[in-house]
């Protein structure tokens, strides 16, 4: 019997060894002590700054959200973006109302020509490490940046940065040097332009052109950012910033060098995936800052109003008309579907009231300047004039229209519902009923896709200059790419002339919205929303505020408050 | 034994390389683009237009205009040098990536087991001598229930009760060992999956031994019920219910892929969840090999066991 009951005995021995020396042998959690202290430690630190009489003793954030990714400012767009460009600056800082701002940049002067920028790099900016920021790294980790080494950056992209003279070779990895970037002096960097482009500035404060020590990408490897031991120019730095084991945590940068201290300590971020989880931790006072991107902010919506903070993004999402594929081809019939369709009721329903306010009548949004309401010539519902304009068109009426298929490029179900609303509503007002609508990519029509002609789209204004957006929907207009074929030389002219403007000239404002009544006015869109991304507050949180760019502007004055 | 095992692990190799091959066919020629599924993340915020051109970029960059073979001799090549390639969505080292989540998975994998095991072997043996009644039916019943309810209903739904109502913990998250509490809650719900598997195997094995000759001279000889369980119906009613749980452990390392979500844990199911959510071929490539290998390698632990525990059986 003793002799029997061996293999029972070894088998639950092992199995209890196993689970000991996997314990022991696994990546434990969030050291105590600070990884990045030693290469801080070096230099002086800054002295502190007094709290606020109401702050609380801990000055730390608890920050969820959606998802984190590795943290690189150069292929940041997702949600390290709060804080990125207060650990590695840009040279200019938006404020809320899309105004570049002096960060690790006191200012510029531009010659009279328009083409050539001369930045002045604060005298007191330094690394952590204690060094010099000059114009040189800011040289060489742009060229590294908009270089073909660097994995999902964005930063070549930039319209503005395309301008920059000699950078084209750089991008395409045929050249190493840009020779529209010249480092003056340590503290003077000019940029050359081949053609004036006034947003030069606002894309500098794109956290995507931020600065990076470039010896620390080279020699750091792919995770340069996740340890501490990368070199910061801003009032944090990385404590650590690990996707593969989920911790994420910024901290004060000791060798600040700026004239305010933040009262943050530390920002913890925290990771979940699942919404209903990140909610519950909301509810249990666990979380101080979250960014939702689901309905499951809507019960907050009407207990806790004040709890939510705008992020002034100019973002629109629609449905775009195949103007090169009938019926799409005539006006008259992209007019009569548009008119047909009650787009408020539309957008109440298929978001279930959580967009009601935000229904795209125009391009621009509220937040971005030059919004002008009602922009959209002859737009609302208006079910007799969409009959007289469908039997006005070509086709005469519903009987002789192609099939019109629709792909929801995506599985929300909030695009899923308005497709089917828009094709209840035109099925009762104007008699159409050969829609199909498949939900997902336009890989889901399989040898129909090329047929399809009502697409779900987004567009947002990276760079928040209401008249480089509307360049980009123009350009989005004659584009066979796109599948929009309308040829409009008039408005083409218009834009070449918009293009001479800057946003701080008087006339600006009217262009822009020249042009975008005009492009509204070819009717190739079903509109959808603007769309309302937001950030919840708990109450403690005191001076929270974002801009466009989905940065925490006023991080350096926001603090904690007592409970 | 040793030539046993050489030769399964021979009639492995082939396997492992169809697996492999197979899997990076489906990935490289299905219709969806891991760098347009990375740049949904940026909806919004990036013009249609200027994703494009970064989209051609990225993929570029990735080689993912190079053509299949091209692909496919390039992903062997780095094979062979234990290089898993660099994840599109995530730009991180693949290899990394499962070194760092697989342990914590094996032990959360092995630590859901032992609790099934724990748990489903006494209610499954209770449910045999108590067939038929009201005890019966809950412990089958209640068992199968939960393991009905999904994992991501279930675990909001006790976070509720725990948190909220109860007010008894706050939300575990994240990964600090094994031995720490915040681990309780989403090893039980781990155990939940396979528990009526292990409930309805102990229960039918014990009802056939039950009947067995053996356990009716026990009987007979007026030996302590408990006795005859432990020593007559358990001992062998359990073979088949022990080779289940190798299968059932190899499920939970790589299959909680929701509880890694939920809770927020740096876990093997995590990376799976991201590769296959992302089409990220680098990322789903490996998953898949590592998932090959622990089935594979379960399978033959499985095999060489069996003898030890039914010494009737013998490995030719």
């Amino acid at each position: 019997m003793k002799g029997r009951l061996q293999p029972y005995l070894l088998a639950s021995l092992l199995l209890v060894l196993v689970l000991i020396v996997t314990a022991c042998a696994a990546p434990a959690g969030p050291a105590a002590s600070d990884s990045g202290a030693a290469m801080a430690d070096d230099g002086e630190e800054m002295a502190g700054r007094p709290l606020p009489d109401d702050a609380a003793e801990e000055q730390v954030i608890r920050y969820v959200t959606r998802n984190f990714s590795r943290m690189n400012p150069a292929s940041e767009g997702g949600f390290g973006r709060p804080f990125v460009s207060h650990i590695w600056m840009t040279l200019f800082l938006r404020d809320y109302e899309h105004h570049p701002q002096p960060w690790l940049a006191t200012g510029y002067d531009v010659s009279d020509d328009g083409l050539t920028y001369t930045i002045h790099i604060h005298p007191d900016a330094i690394w952590s490490d204690g060094s010099a920021v000059t114009a040189q790294d800011v040289k060489v980790y742009w060229e590294y940046a908009v270089s073909p080494e660097c994995i999902g950056c964005r930063m070549f992209n930039y319209s503005a940065i395309k301008l920059i003279e000699g950078i084209q070779p750089v991008v395409d990895g045929e050249a190493d040097e840009i020779s529209g970037l010249v480092a003056v002096d340590d503290k003077t960097l000019e940029i050359t332009l081949v053609a004036p482009k006034p947003i030069i500035i606002d894309t500098l404060a794109n956290y995507n052109t931020a600065i990076v020590k470039l010896d620390d990408i080279l020699e750091g490897g792919e995770m340069w950012a996740a340890d501490g031991t990368a070199r910061v120019n801003g009032p944090f730095k990385v404590k650590v910033w690990d996707p593969d084991t989920q911790e994420y945590e910024v901290e004060q940068n000791p060798m600040w060098w700026g004239d305010r201290k933040p009262y943050i300590e530390r920002i913890i971020g925290q990771a979940s995936a699942d919404e209903n989880v990140s909610f519950i931790m909301w509810q249990n006072d666990e979380v101080d800052i979250a960014h939702w991107l689901t309905n499951i902010r809507e019960p907050l919506r009407a207990d806790n109003p004040e709890s939510f903070t705008l992020i002034p993004y100019a973002t629109n999402f629609f449905y775009t008309l195949n103007t090169s594929l009938p019926p799409f081809d005539d006006i008259n019939v992209r007019r009569a579907l548009v008119h047909a369709v009650d787009w408020d009721l539309a957008i109440e329903a298929a978001w279930e009231g959580a967009r009601s306010d935000r229904v795209m009548k125009t391009h621009l949004t509220p937040e971005i300047q030059c919004y002008k309401a009602d922009n959209w010539p002859d737009f609302g519902y208006n079910p007799e004039l969409a009959k007289e304009e469908l039997a006005a068109s070509k086709y005469g009426g519903p009987e002789d229209l192609p099939k019109i298929r629709i792909t929801t490029n995506g599985q929300s179900p909030n695009y899923i519902r308005t497709a089917e609303i828009m094709m209840e509503m035109w099925k009762n007002n104007l008699g159409i009923t050969n829609v199909e609508m498949r939900p997902g990519r336009i890989d889901a029509w399989g040898q129909e896709g090329e047929e399809v002609q009502v697409l779900r789209r987004s567009s947002g204004a990276v760079i928040p200059d209401s008249g480089e957006w509307m360049n980009g929907f123009y350009q989005r207009l004659g584009d066979p790419a796109r599948q929009i074929n309308i040829v409009d030389e008039d408005l083409g002219a218009l834009v070449d002339e918009m293009a001479l403007y800057s946003s701080a000239d008087p006339e600006y404002c009217d262009f822009v919205q020249e042009v975008e009544s005009r492009i509204l006015g070819h009717y190739y869109l079903l509109p959808m929303i603007w769309d309302l991304y937001e950030y919840n507050t708990k109450p403690w949180i005191v001076g929270f505020d974002t801009n466009v760019d989905n940065n925490w502007t006023s991080l350096l004055d926001m603090y904690v408050a007592k409970r | 034994m040793f030539f046993y095992t050489l030769k399964r692990l021979a009639i492995a190799v082939p396997t492992f390389i169809a697996v492999l091959l197979i899997t990076f066919t489906l990935t490289v020629i299905s219709p969806f683009d891991p760098v347009a599924m990375m740049m949904t993340q940026f909806e919004g915020t990036l013009d249609t237009l200027a994703k494009e051109e970064v989209i051609e970029r990225i993929r570029d960059q990735y080689g993912l205009n190079d053509s299949y073979w091209v692909q496919f001799s390039r992903w062997i090549g780095r094979l062979s040098q234990g290089d898993l390639g660099i994840s599109i969505n995530g730009q991180r080292n693949v290899l990394r990536m499962i070194v760092k989540t697989f342990p914590i998975s094996f032990q959360l994998g092995l630590a859901g087991a032992v609790v099934t095991t724990i748990l489903g072997i006494p209610l499954g043996c209770i449910a045999a001598l108590k067939q038929n009644t009201w005890l019966d039916y809950t412990i089958v019943g209640g068992t199968l229930g939960f393991r009905t309810v999904p994992v991501f209903v279930l675990a909001p739904l006790l976070l509720v009760l725990f948190v909220l109502v109860l007010d008894i913990m706050r939300v575990p998250r994240g990964w600090d060992g094994l031995f720490q509490s915040k681990v309780l809650l989403p090893v039980f719900i781990l155990a939940l999956g396979p528990l009526p598997v292990v409930v309805r195997q102990t229960r039918a094995a014990v009802l056939e031994v039950f009947s067995m000759d053996y356990v009716r001279t026990a009987k007979m000889k007026g030996l302590h019920m408990w006795r005859i369980i432990l020593r007559h119906i358990l001992r062998n009613a359990l073979i088949p219910v022990v080779t289940t749980l190798g299968f059932i452990a190899e499920g939970l390392i790589v299959g909680s892929i929701f509880l890694d979500s939920i809770f927020a844990i740096p876990g093997f199911g995590g990376v799976a969840e991201a590769g296959f959510r992302g089409f990220d071929y680098p990322v789903i490539m490996g998953v898949t090999m590592v998932s090959a290998i622990m089935i594979i390698l379960t399978n033959l632990i499985v095999d060489l066991v069996y003898p030890f525990l039914d010494p009737r059986i013998k490995i030719e």
